[in-house]
């Protein structure tokens, strides 16, 4: 199948075309500066607005180009198994075992030997990371 | 340093290499100008390109996980590789909707015959499969058939727009890629929930129905569904879900149609019990009360269940527990379980208070069965 991404030489010039222009900007703000410091205001104003245009728009050009893809296979949920005892309400959490479900009658009570039974199978919630400011 | 980098670059001004510097600028920011779609729609072609690539991952897991759990349910003699992928690439042809009066009866066919020659097909190729490995490996097939399809579906748009660099088509498809995209991510979690019989979120019903059965007997009663006859406040009420715990859904309208006819036409409630597609800013596993059939799928069951309730004027009662359609296809998840022990709750308040003593009342729990038991 033919799918990768074609196009790469028209993405290596749209590369180089960011570049050249975010040096490009670079060179048009430090001109805009050596003209604001010499007295020309009009020249400075002009290669400013140039400047800042141009370094945005590559800037956000580049940032655009950044595309991360996850080609990890994704990692198995861990599932959990709530087992109950009906006689001694004795409860016990483990790991999720092949054959389990739910209200089927599982070992015996470690308490009072009597057969348990799985009241819950669900994935484990992994622990949230603190909220920032923009969240 | 930069101060001296940029002295060494002659000024943008009066000689000729500032002059140039100047042309290139302008005529960079002209191809900005003219071309700014066309750098756009590459940049969208390469995002799309990048969800091609997650779903071929997505989509090969699956079929990895599928022909593992062949081979380990199955015991197969031969490898059911090539089989599996011809499986992959199943089809159905739902029939015509031009006339729809009795439309009915012909979808319940199709999707009969699909069933069937699923079954059919995973006999043959997993024979050492007990009925409800038979089911689980159903439920693993249907979901790598999915993420196949989803697979194919973005890389044909993906591929066309390439083509035709029509804006519409790269456009359409970049738009959807974070939703597509989760509902595959959604499903291959799905894929290893059925691979190891794990419950799923769009269980949440029959959960309710599973423990409101829990020590009385059950009885098949129609195709994949069994039913339970219990005493709540002195009322006669049967308790229907998906013989559990294969992954299974059952007819639910030829149950409750018999149900009916055997307790002669005395049935003064049924109570649907099932999961429920949650609003974002809604809380996963809250339950709510409402009115009419609660249930999912393309919508032949539903026609029958009205069907059976409108002929017998039977009010039809609904509890829903809240999920994403996400949390519907993945493992169950713990705010689920805690919102079917609140649906139970419902639903004996209901029968309690909508109906009097000697009335005959069904309960349905609807929802996949996979690893829940009754």
């Amino acid at each position: 199948m033919a799918l990768r991404r074609g196009g790469s030489v028209v993405f290596l010039v749209f590369l180089v075309s960011i570049i050249v222009m975010l040096l490009l900007s670079a060179q048009a703000l430090y001109t805009s500066y050596s003209s604001f410091k010499n007295g020309q205001m009009d020249q400075a104003s002009y290669y400013f607005l140039f400047g800042s245009a141009g370094l945005a728009s590559s800037l956000y050009a580049l940032t655009k180009l950044r595309i991360r893809v996850d080609l990890t296979t994704p990692k198995e949920l861990d599932v959990l198994t709530e087992i109950e005892c009906g006689k001694c309400g004795f409860k016990n959490i483990r790991r999720f075992a092949k054959g389990d479900y739910i209200l089927k009658t599982a070992e015996n009570c470690p308490k009072c030997n009597e057969p348990t039974t799985i009241t819950a199978i669900y994935q484990e919630e992994k622990e949230k990371k603190g909220k920032g400011l923009l969240r | 340093m930069i101060q001296t980098l940029f002295e060494q670059v002659p000024s943008i001004g009066g000689d000729s290499l500032g002059f140039i510097f100047n042309l290139i600028y302008l005529l960079l920011f002209l191809i900005f100008m003219l071309y700014g779609q066309k750098i756009q729609m590459l940049s969208m072609l390469r995002e799309v390109g990048g969800a091609v690539d997650r779903l071929k991952v997505l989509s090969d897991e699956a079929r990895g996980v599928s022909i593992s759990s062949v081979k380990e349910m199955g015991k197969p003699d031969n490898d059911p590789t090539e089989r599996i992928d011809q499986f992959l690439e199943y089809f159905t042809v739902l029939p015509v909707g031009l006339d729809p009066a009795g439309i009915v009866p012909k979808i319940e066919h199709i999707l009969d015959v699909r069933h069937k020659r699923f079954e059919d097909e995973i006999r043959k190729i997993a024979p050492a499969a007990a009925d409800s490995q038979v089911s689980n490996i159903e439920g693993v097939l249907e979901v790598a058939l999915g993420l196949n399809y989803i697979y194919r579906i973005i890389r044909h748009f993906y591929l066309l727009g390439k083509k035709t660099m029509s804006y519409i088509i790269i456009m359409q498809i970049q738009m959807q890629l974070p939703l597509i995209l989760r509902e595959a991510e959604a499903y291959s979690a799905a894929s290893k929930a059925f691979a190891h019989g794990q419950p799923i979120g769009d269980g949440a019903g029959a959960l309710v129905a599973a423990k409101m059965m829990h020590g009385k007997k059950a009885k098949i009663i129609a195709e994949d569904i069994v039913a339970t006859e219990l005493s709540i406040d002195k009322r006669r009420v049967f308790v229907l879900k998906a013989e559990g715990p294969g992954a299974k859904v059952g007819k639910y309208g030829d149950a409750i149609k018999k149900l009916v006819k055997k307790c002669g036409n005395k049935v003064s409630m049924i109570v649907m019990v099932d999961a429920a597609g949650k609003f974002e800013g809604e809380e996963t596993g809250t339950t709510a009360e409402g009115v009419g059939t609660a249930i999912g799928g393309i919508g032949d069951i539903q026609f029958r269940i009205e069907e059976v309730a409108s002929k017998y004027k039977i009010p039809l009662n609904a509890v829903v527990v809240k999920e994403s359609v996400i949390d519907s296809v993945a493992p169950m998840k713990k705010a689920i379980i805690k919102g079917v022990d609140e649906a139970i709750q419902k639903v004996q308040r209901l029968i309690s208070e909508k109906t009097k003593r000697g009335d005959v009342i069904i309960v349905v729990g609807i929802g996949n069965t996979v690893g829940i038991g009754q």
